[in-house]
């Protein structure tokens, strides 16, 4: 009989306290919708179109063809997040959702960050980001609200900018981007070509490390070039009516008023393919459903992702995302 | 040229950065949800020891350093270099003095050493972390004074320094931290 090696790690990442903990969040969370009469939805893991966003890698899953026809077998995506199949059901008069699942990004390694991670995602129908804002931290308090000693702070990313390293976002110049970070840090960085990423290198770096523990930060109107599913501002189309949360210097929770431009939105979806291409990445087919219900109608709305696994990390003290997952990948 | 993706980083790996040899002490993977990914890397230079921090776009490649640690056996100093002896192959490397530094004061003939080897080039010395010398040069001992804690600087064989109690005498056999250059007691025959 083969022995089992005796140091082989077969014990979870979180201890029993912690598991508990992380089942009661999710009892409170679906107390939260509940009461507030938002339905809970289970969209499928699988997808057969990718997500397109430039800065995302899929997991596949393959369905082997009948008795081994390799060339017949199937081949899914795994969701890097609901959104797309969430905005289907809203198109077809789902009203107010939510969702708990299982959400998968490649390579996405680190103290804070998982391949295979827990996100929460709703929809609220006629809520502005304002709205949306509230309800958050409505719900961000209810959870893990005792860590909070200071009220919540909204600020634009122009705003959070020139507050920490006197730079206008917006209009700076790469060069411009490249002194201010070699300013700001002792950090030695390979040459980035193009500006989205000095911004998010700087914020990542050095202006949400600065963001107060102890309070909630909203970060709102991102470059229009980082709009990603939301709508531009009526009254500023340079920026975007999105936001991102932050309790310190973690990143909860990203919303946005939604798009519902169908004709923008293939646009967007063909430009990250091209920087995709620009990576070396693969260029992937348009999820032409999800288009498709766009066309349709997606009603006016707002919608957030959370990062479930990240608030029970700020919820219970945590440093470590492995310290609130049962296994991890290296150990799953 | 054998070269490593930042998807790959993990400590202890080693990478040539700015032509110089490096081993990563901790990588930290940072990503906006929607935006570019980076890993902030520790890294320390293995010639100099100098701790150095850079970050990269994920998914770049960085050229591998071609460093081995070696336990191997340390011969004799020939007044230029310190020779090492590989214990199943028998083959020999000599170590410089940029390569050897400080550590000069541990290696004891016959003792078992880590050489760090950089393109089979010694590059760095780590000696056993509890070294056993004899006491060249010291004050006389005040025999019986083992209580009072008062220490005294004795010169062993290898020309290391060390504080030792009072009580110890040229000849004493005593046993030494490399990592703390602490005595630890006197060594049992």
């Amino acid at each position: 009989m083969d022995s089992t090696p005796s140091n082989l790690n077969w014990r979870p990442g979180a201890d029993v306290d912690t598991l508990k903990s992380r089942a009661r969040l999710l009892e409170q969370i679906r107390r939260f919708f509940a009461d507030r009469s938002v339905l809970e939805v289970d969209t499928p893991i699988l997808s057969q179109a990718g997500s397109t966003e430039a800065h995302l890698e899929h997991f596949t899953a393959m369905e082997p063809g009948v008795s081994g026809a390799s060339d017949r077998a199937q081949h899914y995506f795994l969701n890097t997040s609901a959104e797309l199949a969430m905005k289907r059901l809203l198109a077809a008069d789902s009203g107010d959702i939510y969702q708990i699942s299982k959400v998968f990004r490649a390579f996405e390694r680190g103290t804070r960050h998982h391949p295979e991670f827990t996100m929460l995602e709703w929809y609220r129908l006629g809520f502005d980001l304002n709205a949306l804002m509230d309800e958050v931290e409505q719900l961000l308090v209810t959870v893990a609200g005792s860590r909070l000693t200071h009220a919540r702070v909204i600020k634009t990313y122009s705003q959070v900018f020139n507050d920490a390293v006197q730079l206008d976002p917006l209009s700076a110049s790469v060069e411009q981007l490249q002194n201010c970070f070699k300013q700001h840090s002792s950090n030695d960085v390979l040459t980035l070509d193009d500006k989205q990423a000095w911004l998010d290198l700087i914020m990542s770096h050095v202006i949400e490390p600065g963001f107060n523990p102890d309070q909630l930060t909203f970060v709102t109107h991102y470059p229009a070039e980082q709009a990603s599913l939301a709508r531009l501002s009526k009254s500023n189309p340079e920026v975007a009516e999105r936001f991102e949360v932050f309790a310190g210097g973690l990143e909860l929770a990203n919303g946005f008023h939604e798009l519902c431009d169908v004709g923008q939105q293939r646009q967007r979806m063909q430009t990250e393919n091209n920087l995709r291409q620009q990576q070396r990445k693969s260029e992937l087919k348009l999820d032409e459903r999800f288009l498709a219900a766009l066309e349709q109608g997606l009603p006016d709305c707002s919608g957030v992702a959370i990062g479930f696994d990240r608030v029970c990390m700020w919820g219970l003290g945590k440093q470590k995302i492995d310290e609130v997952m049962s296994f991890t990948i290296e150990t799953c | 040229m054998a070269s490593y993706s930042t998807n790959e980083f993990r400590g202890g790996l080693k990478l040539m950065i700015d032509g110089d040899p490096c081993s990563i002490i901790e990588n930290e993977f940072v990503k906006p949800g929607k935006g570019q990914a980076f890993n902030r890397v520790k890294l320390r230079n293995l010639k100099t020891g100098r701790v150095l921090e850079k970050t990269y776009k994920s998914g770049e490649s960085v050229e591998a350093a071609d460093v081995m640690d070696t336990d191997m056996q340390y011969l004799y100093n020939d007044g230029d270099a310190w020779h090492f002896m590989h214990p199943d192959t028998f083959e020999q490397v000599g170590a410089d003095k940029s390569a050897v530094g400080d550590t000069a004061q541990w290696l004891k003939e016959q003792d078992m050493c880590v050489v760090t080897l950089w393109n089979d080039v010694p590059i760095a010395i780590t000696p056993p972390n509890h070294v056993t010398l004899t006491i060249t040069e010291t004050d006389p001992g005040l025999r019986g004074d083992t209580a009072s804690g008062g220490t005294k600087p004795a010169t062993c064989e290898t020309g290391a320094v060390v504080k030792v109690p009072l009580f110890l005498e040229e000849g004493d056999v005593i046993k030494i931290d490399t990592r703390t250059g602490e005595y630890q007691g006197r060594a049992k025959d």
